[in-house]
């Protein structure tokens, strides 16, 4: 028992370290999820060539989830594989194509989207007052998002396929709840980091107003917001965000230069 | 400088690896600006820069191979530029625009060369030569790090002395007019976080949010902490019903969702 929990740790070892850098069109993640498995693998069939040929096989098909998850399908299959060896394949095979599509749905906001936002909001905005520390604290929680891997990998050996649905829940309801944060912040961002700045000054007299000071009279941070209600209608019309860029510094460098916006 | 030099190109063939492999946080805009910062000797400067940079992209990655412009290594490029030439920092940021944009076309070309580590992968299979397909992941990697490597390579031998002379030759017109695209551009991360975030069920979040930053002038980590707090209270909420159904079910049949 403990040679094959040293094997499971590899195995994590080789999908944290190099899980998505083989990334392709054809088959995405298909090699590094092999190479991740392949020294379970090579003990699972150490007395079936044919079936470790078949199960490598199988490995090496289209696979596509987020890397943070991925260990928790890794879990099932390694379970499954152990005690059904080849004559698991098929039922692996269709339960990774199965959870890759709902597994990377929440692992892309739980993992990725909304710790990033919150971190990275965090991160830079110390860094804009010139502070570090931000960078630092974004560094160890990302080292401990991605040691989450161990324990994903072991709920999924452990339960297989049954507690699915019942992680599935609390995954959902944690996505929920982190999305209620990562909203928070992102409304924070929308106030304080968007700048538009108008480049007109009103002048009457002895009282000298600038664009910016009337606009706050009506509601603070009403510009950025404007800008971003309409950069998040356009990317709801299906406009690529590169060209979503290409939009603003064009429409940047117009008005910049029509004095409008300083 | 040699030195300095040599170290940033390391640190470049770092970025998309940790990017696509351990994501040891070393990837990320802000931290790329940081620790170009420390080799070149300007934190400050590569802070603002990578902070500036960061603000765009957010929470956003390349999910699923989608193109959203690279500024980790625009980051790294960008504050090494701004320290070599001796320029100011806003010039950087509008430096770092175009080069991230221009990135993304290489990471296309990485996808579709680990094509070719994959089928070689496969074949290998169908030989039997099993640890020829360790060494495909290996050459896929590399592929991998060449696509911020190459790039910052490229910089560190030919930039400084042909951007510095560029600087000089940037009308008025684009260089004010980038510096107000910086301070618009991290509207487009916001737009879309906005689009992969359940906006539309949870709007009202989005309010306090922005109602806590611009009245009461909260600082971001404590309005993180409210949000916290809040996060905290509706998982509680959310998991109390299944909490109950989960006892009755240990150890028994599926549970219905």
């Amino acid at each position: 028992m403990s040679k094959m929990k040293k094997l499971y740790r590899k195995v994590m070892n080789r999908w944290i370290v190099f899980g998505a850098t083989s990334l392709n069109y054809e088959k995405y993640e298909g090699l590094g999820y092999t190479y991740a498995m392949l020294p379970f693998i090579e003990e699972n069939y150490k007395d079936d060539p044919k079936g470790k040929e078949t199960a490598i096989k199988t490995q090496l098909q289209f696979f596509n989830t987020t890397p943070y998850t991925a260990p928790f399908i890794m879990g099932i299959d390694v379970g499954m594989e152990e005690k059904g060896k080849t004559a698991s394949l098929e039922a692996v095979s269709a339960l990774k194509t199965g959870l890759m599509g709902p597994l990377a749905g929440i692992g892309d906001s739980l993992f990725v989207t909304i710790p990033w936002t919150i971190f990275g909001a965090i991160a830079a905005n110390m860094a804009l007052q010139g502070n570090p520390f931000g960078c630092i604290l974004w560094i160890i929680a990302s080292i401990l998002l991605r040691l989450t891997a161990y324990p994903l990998f072991n709920v999924g050996y452990r339960s297989g396929t049954k507690m699915l649905s019942s992680i599935n829940t609390t995954l959902k309801a944690l996505t929920n709840a982190a999305s209620v944060l990562g909203l928070m912040v992102v409304g924070a961002l929308a106030a304080t980091m968007v700048k538009v700045n108008l480049a007109f000054t009103f002048k009457q007299g002895k009282l000298m107003m600038t664009g910016n000071s009337i606009l706050d009279q009506i509601m603070p941070g009403l510009l950025p917001a404007a800008v971003v209600a309409i950069i998040y209608y356009l990317l709801g019309k299906k406009v690529k965000p590169l060209y979503v860029i290409l939009i603003v510094l064009v429409v940047s460098v117009v008005l910049n230069a029509m004095h409008i916006l300083a | 400088m040699l030195l300095r030099n040599i170290l940033i190109i390391i640190y470049g063939f770092i970025i998309n690896f940790d990017k696509e492999g351990p994501k040891l946080g070393i990837s990320q805009p802000v931290v790329a600006g940081l620790i170009a910062g420390l080799i070149m000797g300007d934190v400050k400067t590569g802070l603002y820069i990578g902070g500036t940079l960061q603000l765009m992209t957010l929470g956003i990655t390349s999910f699923g191979g989608a193109s959203v412009p690279d500024y980790q290594t625009a980051a790294l490029i960008g504050t090494y530029l701004t320290i070599a030439t001796h320029q100011s920092a806003a010039i950087g940021i509008a430096l770092a625009i175009p080069i991230a944009l221009l990135i993304v076309q290489v990471d296309v070309l990485k996808w579709s060369a680990n094509i070719f580590c994959q089928q070689r992968a496969e074949k290998y299979a169908n030989q039997g030569n099993y640890r020829m397909i360790n060494w495909m992941q290996y050459l896929a990697t590399l592929f991998t790090s060449f696509v911020s490597g190459i790039p910052v390579l490229l910089t560190v031998v030919l930039g400084p002395k042909i951007v510095g002379s560029f600087i000089n030759y940037i009308p008025a017109w684009l260089s004010g007019g980038l510096k107000t695209a910086a301070g618009i551009l991290p509207a487009v991360g916001i737009g879309m976080l906005l689009q992969y975030l359940p906006t539309r069920d949870y709007f009202s979040y989005i309010i306090i949010g922005f109602v806590l930053a611009i009245y009461l002038k909260m600082p971001i980590v404590g309005i993180s902490l409210v949000g916290l707090a809040i996060a905290l209270i509706l998982y509680k909420n959310q998991t109390k019903g299944n909490n109950a159904n989960q006892e009755t079910v240990t150890g028994g049949s599926d549970e219905d969702e």
